[in-house]
């Protein structure tokens, strides 16, 4: 991590002990630059894409945290299609934490969480945000809104933070059991959530402005679908923050323009990319969330030389087909049918196919510190992966919290595998 | 017989198909397959229900949380069951919800009734109904709440408790509703919406949406403490843990377990010192008849070192051992014993009482009666400052934050679990790999030039940025000062936890090391106060109990 960014977290987690509100502003302004400088990237790269991406999200942690009123705090599935089309700003641990992780201030919210009883084996990325809110440095939303999927996590953070806030909190159950039942009860879940948002933003949804955000969402996720299909047969730079990008895109930005323009941007890079067959590197596929947040790990995935990521199972776990003429089933089906959702066998399934799809020579699959989920189904993965002739490292992480991470090991198992799948080439 | 999970459980739809549900709780020795198809920092529980669901014919899961959904498609793949079924239970309990759990009820009856070639006995199942009730006691009572707790465990509890104790945790609060008059005639579509109705009508475990239904749990008059069980890499209950310790005026003990057999002398030591904190004047369990002679011992058997404080009847300290506990509690006792005789030149007949406290206070044949360090070291601390509000002890395996009240007794306190991050243990440990004494620690820590963070919590995972930190040349001190930093760090979050005041004590052989103590200065924002024998201060309680009840 650079010096300067360094001391900045420094100065932030002083201030988040003394002054909330300062520790913000600080935050405010480092995002609102993140913000600035990328949305000048229109180069024809993946690499300026992901600056774009990087931009649009920054600039909407920015709005949230500078006009708290028009921002509700959402988990990363929850269908954010009704926010876009009211004009609200999703507020979501996954960036809140990774932005905190890349500003080296992670640590002391994660300590204040802890210290106010949230147990240390919590997910990082909740316990983060947790602590943000709980120090006073994260406003107070307009409401809050989350699914009961994909982890348990969004049925305990969100709670207790309606209580600490006093907001108003809905929460849209998720059966485990996909069909068209299921898309029923959560579509009637989402109408309710929707007049929910209105009586809160005292503004009215209306229903061309959603079907518009609706269409949005389904050109986007056929772009990247479109992508996808491209990416198996070249190479391209992607980082580890491009696929985090990529997932927001194509979940709590689903719907949004600059999501669109992302995607579009994606399948322009794939089109003019160099094939596949001129790099020389082990393709990676990976599983859950990434640690961009990482130096040692980067170094190897992003700028190594012997090896390309080619792609990740989150931004890929729900690109269904969406209708706008039927936006709530439409947004209730990509939850339901999504591939986090339901028995792991979905989603391992998913992954082996989408691993195949981009033509992996392995997969990675991230642990993720406290998420029980994908711990539990990860030796499952290992041997159905390794089944299907891609050979797994399950590599235990966390995708913010460095009190979590065992570096050197960490850079020890990837150089190791990565010499396992040169010796399959070999 | 079926084995099942979860109070939500239909395991009266299951009797009436014939089914003898069997709650999967028990303990097991290891994890060793579990973890072998998981992962080592699945829930617990969820790691023991994999190992005895492999051994099971029958397995009816809810799919209460992301582990237990878990360990269902492990034992899909693994494939050993003649009958495995996850139930989809809703997390909220209105009438959409409700519908939906209906549906999923009679196909589970039919699945399961398909199966054993039964139908379904409406007489079994309005008996098994009416039979699910548990009663509580009729005088005061005790409740282990918060997630479930083995049967040794319970077990463990009700013998270090002076009342009744009633299992109210995730898998214990089991209290059905009676069945609706009718329910004999009734349509069996209307009878399954009304079980339906009944299951999620149940105080909510934390998994459920709405929780406001648990407070039911604690607002009994009779109820008199609660002991909260947690379970390790489940998260749920510490969330409940943290509002109800806010919320209610109850004494609470926090515990953790693991499914495994546990070691009994830390949760004895909390389950005693829970039980000394509710009846402050209870009888010593081990008071014997001796002829005074002015004297009296207080002997602190630790993990590390015995430590032994003779006073007289004007509470005037008169002699103090510290000598190594080593392989065995009393053979470190008597060693004590014999060096504190040798300096007063008495003999062990003298002692018109002798208390002992810590881990082997129950091993000791020479003590006359025993305390819980946490009393003792209340106590002592006391005595030696009456003005303390919180003392932070670190002793060789464990850490623990005391909070007192005006009159110096207990008010609440907390300990670390089997983690040894925090603790002696981790600076003896750090300083083997740094090949340094810990005089040598205590000293380094002072005068270091680089501000270092040891980021990992776990001791493993330090042990391995030290040496990391090694390789790449940084210095002892400041190397020194990282580790002195991560244990104040996490002794201060405890002190938070339990909501510590000022003024505050440090005692225990960690509060010698003047690199740690100065570390937890900056933390805690204010001067500690450490007597001249830091050690001996769980000693000097145990003997004034022993002055004062011996």
């Amino acid at each position: 991590m650079k010096k300067y960014i360094e001391t900045l977290g420094k100065i932030i987690e002083k201030q988040a002990a003394v002054s909330p509100e300062r520790a913000r502003g600080l935050l405010t302004a480092a995002y609102s630059w993140v913000h600035f400088s990328g949305k000048r990237q229109t180069g024809p790269g993946v690499r300026s894409a992901y600056d774009y991406m990087n931009s649009a999200v920054a600039g909407t942690i920015v709005d949230s945290l500078r006009h708290p009123k028009e921002a509700v705090m959402v988990n990363i599935f929850l269908p954010c299609e009704l926010l876009h089309a009211l004009g609200i700003q999703p507020m979501f641990p996954e960036g809140i934490a990774v932005y905190a992780a890349c500003t080296a201030c992670q640590r002391f919210f994660g300590e204040a969480a802890e210290a106010g009883g949230v147990p240390e084996s919590f997910c990082s990325y909740h316990k983060t945000m947790l602590g943000m809110a709980e120090s006073g440095v994260l406003p107070v939303p307009l409401m809050i809104a989350n699914t009961t999927l994909a982890c348990d996590a969004n049925q305990l953070s969100f709670r207790r933070l309606a209580e600490f806030y006093q907001v108003p909190h809905t929460v849209i159950d998720v059966p485990h059991d996909c069909g068209e039942e299921a898309v029923h009860y959560v579509a009637d879940q989402l109408r309710t959530l929707g007049a929910q948002l209105e009586d809160q933003c005292h503004r009215k949804l209306e229903s061309q402005v959603l079907r518009e955000t609706v269409a949005r969402s389904r050109q986007t996720i056929e772009t990247y679908r479109a992508y996808l299909a491209k990416r198996g047969g070249v190479t391209l730079p992607v980082t580890m923050t491009g696929e985090l990008c990529s997932m927001i895109s194509t979940h709590v930005m689903l719907g949004r323009p600059e999501s669109a323009d992302y995607v579009s941007r994606l399948l322009r890079a794939a089109e003019n990319a160099p094939d596949a067959a001129t790099s020389g590197k082990k393709r990676i596929f990976w599983m859950h969330t990434l640690p961009n947040w990482q130096d040692s790990l980067r170094d190897i995935v992003e700028a190594g030389g012997r090896c390309e990521l080619v792609g990740s199972d989150m931004p890929a776990g729900a690109l269904l087909d969406m209708d706008p003429e039927q936006p709530y089933e439409s947004m209730a089906r990509r939850v339901v049918y999504a591939s986090f959702n339901g028995p792991a066998s979905r989603r391992v399934e998913e992954a082996v196919r989408r691993a195949k799809e981009v033509r992996a020579d392995g997969v990675i699959l991230f642990c993720h510190w406290g998420c029980k989920q994908t711990l539990g189904l990860s030796q499952l993965a290992k041997q159905r992966l390794e089944d299907e002739g891609l050979p797994t490292l399950v590599l235990d992480g966390d995708g913010c919290d460095g009190r979590n991470v065992a570096d050197g090991q960490m850079v020890t198992r990837v150089n190791a595998f990565l010499e396992q799948l040169e010796g399959r080439g070999a | 017989m079926i084995g099942y999970n979860c109070k939500y459980t239909p395991i009266e739809l299951l009797r009436a198909y014939g089914g003898e549900p069997v709650l999967l709780d028990g303990e097991e020795k290891d994890f060793e397959l579990a973890e072998s198809l998981t992962h080592a920092n699945l829930c617990c529980h969820a790691k023991a229900l994999i190992q005895q669901g492999t051994r099971a014919e029958e397995l009816a899961l809810m799919d209460c949380c992301d582990s237990l959904r878990r360990t269902y498609d492990v034992l899909c793949w693994e494939n050993h069951q003649a009958f495995l079924r996850l139930v989809d239970l809703p997390h909220e309990d209105g009438a959409c919800a409700r519908e939906r759990f209906k549906g999923e009820l009679i196909r589970l009856g039919e699945t399961y009734g398909a199966y054993r070639r039964t139908t379904f006995d409406r007489d079994a199942f309005l008996t098994a109904c009416r039979e699910s009730a548990q009663p509580l006691p009729e005088g005061s009572f005790l409740a282990v709440l918060g997630a479930r707790a083995s049967p040794p465990l319970l077990e463990l509890i009700r013998q270090g408790m002076p009342l009744p104790v009633v299992n109210l945790t995730c898998s214990g609060s089991r209290d059905l509703e009676p069945p609706p008059e009718g329910a004999v005639e009734m349509d069996f579509d209307a009878l399954m919406a009304w079980y339906a109705g009944a299951l999620l009508g149940m105080i909510p475990c934390m998994r459920m949406t709405s929780v406001a239904g648990r407070r039911e749990l604690t607002n009994h008059p009779r109820l008199k403490g609660v002991i909260y069980n947690t379970v390790k890499f489940c998260d749920f209950y510490s969330f409940d843990y943290a509002a109800l310790k806010r919320e209610s005026g109850l004494p609470i003990l926090k515990i953790e377990s693991d499914y495994m057999p546990q070691p009994a002398g830390q949760l004895a030591t909390r389950l005693e010192a829970f039980a000394e904190s509710l009846f402050p004047n209870a009888p010593n369990r081990r008071k014997k008849s001796v002829e005074t002679k002015g004297l009296y011992a207080g002997i602190d058997s630790g993990s590390t070192t015995t430590n032994m404080v003779i006073i007289n009847e004007k509470k005037e300290i008169l002699a103090s051992a510290i000598v190594r506990t080593g392989a065995k509690a009393q053979n470190g006792a008597a060693a004590a014993l014999a060096q504190v005789c040798e300096r007063l030149g008495c003999q062990p007949s003298d002692f018109a009482a002798i208390f002992a406290t810590g881990y082997g206070r129950n091993n000791i044949p020479f003590a006359t009666g025993t305390k819980t360090e946490i009393t003792c070291h209340a106590r002592g601390a006391s005595f030696l400052n009456p003005s303390v509000r919180t003392i932070v002890d670190i002793g060789g395996q464990d850490s623990k934050v005391i909070c007192l009240d005006g009159d110096g007794g207990v008010a609440n306190f907390i300990m670390n679990d089997k983690c040894a991050a925090g603790t002696g243990r981790f600076l003896e440990m750090m300083a083997r790999t740094l090949e340094l004494d810990m005089e040598q620690m205590s000293q380094r820590g002072l005068t270091w030039k680089k501000d270092l963070t040891i980021s990992s919590m776990c001791t493993v995972f330090a042990e391995s940025e030290v040496i990391s930190l090694i390789a790449d040349n940084h210095t002892d001190s400041d190397i020194i000062h990282g580790l002195n930093k991560s244990i104040a760090v996490k002794t201060a979050s405890i002190v938070s936890r339990a909501k510590g005041a000022g003024p505050y004590m440090m005692t225990g052989g960690v509060a010698r090391n003047r690199g740690v103590v100065q570390e937890l200065e900056k933390r805690l924002g204010e001067k500690l106060f450490i007597a001249d024998d830091p050690d001996l201060c769980g000693a000097l309680g145990a003997a004034l109990y022993a002055l004062e009840e011996g």
